[in-house]
């Protein structure tokens, strides 16, 4: 009885750690990155390809509405190139690797990353509600194809001040 | 009240005068005569004699058939013959809950305008009374529900109605039309029977019309609920405005003159004033002084200096001398508050705008989370794999996140983390709107300081100049002081003003806030009150006894329930027209106007007590189920219920006696149309 008693005080103080999930930003949701990274090839890229770096690039635009407004002016010569800071989202990287093996992007030719019929299938399947990523839609879609190689080339050198 | 007394048919051909003459009664009708004999046109043609033929579309043409308006054939001693019509028309005598008797006359082939109806005040046919106030008013033109001359103006007021006003599509708001509340009294046999509940006239462009017309027959208070709760949220918002613009005001008033205004509530509130009664205050010595109390500090000064003479310099340099050093110190050591408020004042701003900024990125998070939720819900076939947790390449389990951490921390669900999102939300709203309130009295005292540093150095200016001044002048200093009081006063009193009528206008916020509330009070919760309920679930229970009673077999009685949103039977996941048996749809329909009959006749419903039923045994209702609707409507009370059949020629008139109906019009093999003698 003794025993049985010393037990139940015992178990009674043990301690428990309940692992609570986690609150992550929607960026770093798989299919937002993905869904993301789409319509940049879909809407921003010409063939619907584009390098590894403009799409860094693309990315950090997209990514909230200051670097969109950020990026736009940089674009249309009202700030100088430097005032666009962007950075090298892992994320990206990692929502590129689910997405050649979802097979929505392919790798293809000069190190390009191409969006494939799949691909174009679900983002054309998930825009089909107006609302869903609006914004950045109307983003991508006012920058347009312009935004080239070049232009990418220009914003990742590093030139002396 | 409505009931039909009396019809006459009279139709003049080039082979004599035929027609028709039927007397109603109170209670059950019945009208049996073999096919083709002429029920339809019996029954059709007192709904015309009422002008009611636009409930069953927009077409101004006669809807009555040949007989009436061409040729008709008849037999005449055996003798098959054809006659043509020369001029018909059609009267009937009704009778409202005061007894009183109307005529009404119309034609259906002549010369004579079918929009005009012959109105005599009393019994014309039966009695020949009232044959001199014949007065001519018209139907199925515009201002026929609503002008003087209008027939169907007449006849509501007749039956004591007092219609509704409904919205329509695109047009203003009308009256509910008399035929938009036929279709609930009458069944027409050859469509009225396609349509549960009732064939309601859509060219009159009524919004919702079924449910305004069964609203208004039972007389739920519905739709005046309706109005009134969007009347009171209205008033709400006017009020809500209204505050606010007035609460600015008076708190302009206090800006303009240095001065803080605490206590008026930001939102409405009813008794007035609030228990901390609203203040204008002036800072005074670094005190905040009710404005009443500063406006007389500054008289009492005022009057003071009246009353002596203006020093010269030299008499009122000592004095001044002493105020010019406390005046510096006192300048300083504000100078110092000032440094610490504004110090205040941008530390607050910027946690406001820190706050902001971080608020601006949850919505926007929270918006892409949003984003994410519908795409996750609508499901695509090219959907990912990689959201129901497996790796596209390798299958294994996978974490619904991009962020290196292994499978070591848990990412939230989507839900979750909207949830999530929305609690954090109002967190930091709630401490936004601290941080908000606090840089905007910060800057309010900042103002008031700024004003009183300035009058300080304005005084130390004047002592100054009068110190430098010639000896025998009169003080500089001196006048100032006056000059500057004088205009303090009159500033402070026109802001005073000001603010007592902004207080004033919020008082009487107040009370009209105290009204509003009260009508709010009275609405019920959900939009229908008590007593609505209380009638649609008698209705219900009327309908379902009676579905029991008729054997209805595609679906459980206990399942047929009346909506709450449109008074209209319905099954929950059942399509009732499509899903029902034709037969059933027809017990639905007698069960459901009947039902209506029952409830509407109540003290506070609107049914007239009128109800006719062309040839209800449609769609092969078995027999047993037609008797036992014969038994329920001879079973109803104040009503009149009008029943043709052609069936039973044999057995009916036995059923009939056996359940005590006294009105049946057998016409055997005859036609109803006869030659009048």
């Amino acid at each position: 009885m003794a025993e049985d008693k010393a037990l139940t005080l015992e178990k009674s103080h043990s301690f428990r750690f309940t692992r609570r999930p986690m609150a992550i930003a929607a960026e770093l949701r798989p299919d937002w990155k993905m869904a993301a990274l789409l319509l940049i090839l879909h809407l921003s890229s010409r063939g619907g390809k584009s390098s590894l770096r403009r799409l860094h690039i693309l990315n950090w635009a997209l990514r909230s509405p200051r670097n969109r407004s950020e990026f736009e002016q940089v674009r249309e010569h009202q700030q100088p190139l430097f005032s666009f800071q962007f950075r090298f989202e892992p994320a990206l990287g990692r929502a590129i690797n689910l997405a050649v093996g979802e097979k929505f992007v392919e790798w293809v030719g000069d190190n390009r990353l191409q969006i494939t019929v799949k691909g174009k299938r679900w983002i054309t399947d998930i825009t089909k509600d107006e609302s869903v990523m609006y914004q950045e839609r109307e983003f991508l879609k006012r920058i347009g194809k312009d935004v080239t190689e070049a232009f990418a080339m220009e914003m990742i050198t590093v030139r002396p001040i | 009240m409505l009931r039909v007394r009396h019809l006459l048919i009279h139709i003049n051909t080039d082979k004599g005068v035929f027609g028709t003459r039927q007397n109603f009664a109170d209670g059950l009708n019945v009208i049996r005569a073999e096919n083709y004999a002429g029920k339809s046109q019996l029954v059709q043609s007192i709904m015309y004699a009422l002008g009611m033929e636009g409930m069953q579309g927009p077409s101004h043409a006669v809807p009555l058939a040949h007989a009436l308006t061409d040729y008709l054939e008849y037999k005449e001693s055996g003798k098959e013959g054809k006659a043509k019509v020369i001029d018909s028309m059609v009267s009937v005598e009704i009778e409202n809950g005061k007894h009183e008797f109307l005529t009404v006359q119309r034609a259906i082939a002549g010369d004579r305008n079918k929009h005009l109806m012959t109105v005599y005040e009393g019994r014309a046919i039966t009695k020949k009374e009232a044959l001199s106030s014949a007065r001519d008013y018209y139907v199925r033109e515009g201002g026929a529900a609503t002008n003087e001359l209008g027939f169907h103006r007449r006849l509501k007021d007749f039956i004591g109605w007092d219609l509704p006003m409904a919205p329509r599509f695109n047009e203003p708001d009308c009256p509910l039309y008399l035929e938009t509340i036929f279709p609930l009294l009458y069944v027409e046999q050859k469509l009225g029977w396609g349509r549960l509940p009732a064939r309601y006239p859509t060219w009159l462009g009524i919004r919702d019309v079924g449910r305004r017309t069964v609203e208004f027959i039972l007389g739920l208070e519905a739709y005046a609920t309706a109005i009134e709760r969007a009347a009171v949220n209205d008033e709400i918002k006017r009020l809500k405005r209204e505050w606010a613009s007035a609460r600015t005001q008076a708190e302009r008033s206090g800006s303009a003159i240095a001065g803080i205004v605490r206590g008026i509530p930001v939102e409405p509130i009813a008794s007035w004033p609030p228990e901390v009664p609203p203040t204008l205050s002036v800072m005074r010595d670094s005190k905040w002084v009710p404005i009443a109390e500063y406006l007389n500090g500054l008289k009492g000064r005022f009057t003071e200096l009246q009353n002596i003479e203006v020093p010269s310099t030299e008499k009122a340099e000592p004095k001044i001398r002493a105020e010019l050093s406390k005046l510096e110190s006192d300048l300083a050591s504000r100078e110092r508050a000032i440094a610490a408020l504004y110090e205040k004042f941008e530390t607050d701003s910027g946690e406001a705008e820190a706050l902001q900024q971080r608020l601006d990125t949850i919505n926007d998070d929270l918006r892409k989370y949003k984003d994410l939720r519908k795409v996750r819900r609508m499901g695509s076939s090219d959907g990912p794999e990689v959201v129901n947790g497996h790796c596209p390449t390798c299958h294994q389990d996978l974490a619904d996140s991009l962020l290196d951490t292994g499978n070591k921390a848990v990412p939230m669900t989507v839900d979750q983390n909207v949830s999530f999102y929305e609690e954090q939300i109002q967190l930091f709203a709630a401490v936004h709107g601290n941080a908000i309130h606090s840089v905007q009295t910060a800057e309010k005292e900042l103002r008031a300081q700024r004003g009183q540093v300035a009058e300080l150095r304005e005084r130390i200016r004047d002592i100054r100049e009068t110190l430098v001044s010639a000896s025998s002048s009169p003080s500089i200093e001196a006048i100032s002081e006056r000059i500057r009081l004088q205009e303090r006063i009159g500033r402070v009193t026109t802001q005073q003003q000001m603010f007592d009528e902004n207080i004033a206008e919020l008082a009487q916020l107040a009370t009209e806030w105290l009204d509003v509330q009260e009508r709010l009070k009275k609405l019920p919760k959900g939009a229908l009150s008590a007593s609505d309920e209380a009638k649609i679930n008698l209705l219900q229970k009327s309908f379902q006894q009676q579905l029991t009673q008729y054997k209805m077999g595609s679906l459980a009685v206990a399942d047929v329930q009346i909506s709450p949103g449109n008074y209209e039977p319905e099954v929950d996941g059942v399509n009732l027209s499509a899903d029902v048996s034709a037969s059933d749809l027809i017990r639905l329909h007698w069960a459901y106007l009947l039902g209506l009959l029952e409830v509407g006749t109540r003290t506070t419903g609107n049914h007239p007590g009128l109800l006719i039923f062309d040839e209800p045994q449609q769609q092969s209702v078995e027999e047993n189920a037609f008797r036992e609707m014969l038994r329920h409507a001879q079973g109803e009370k104040n009503c009149q219920i009008i029943i043709t059949t052609s069936h039973e020629r044999k057995t009916i008139g036995t059923y009939l006696e056996k359940i005590g109906v006294k009105h049946v019009a057998e016409f055997g093999t005859d036609r109803i149309i006869q030659k009048m003698p």
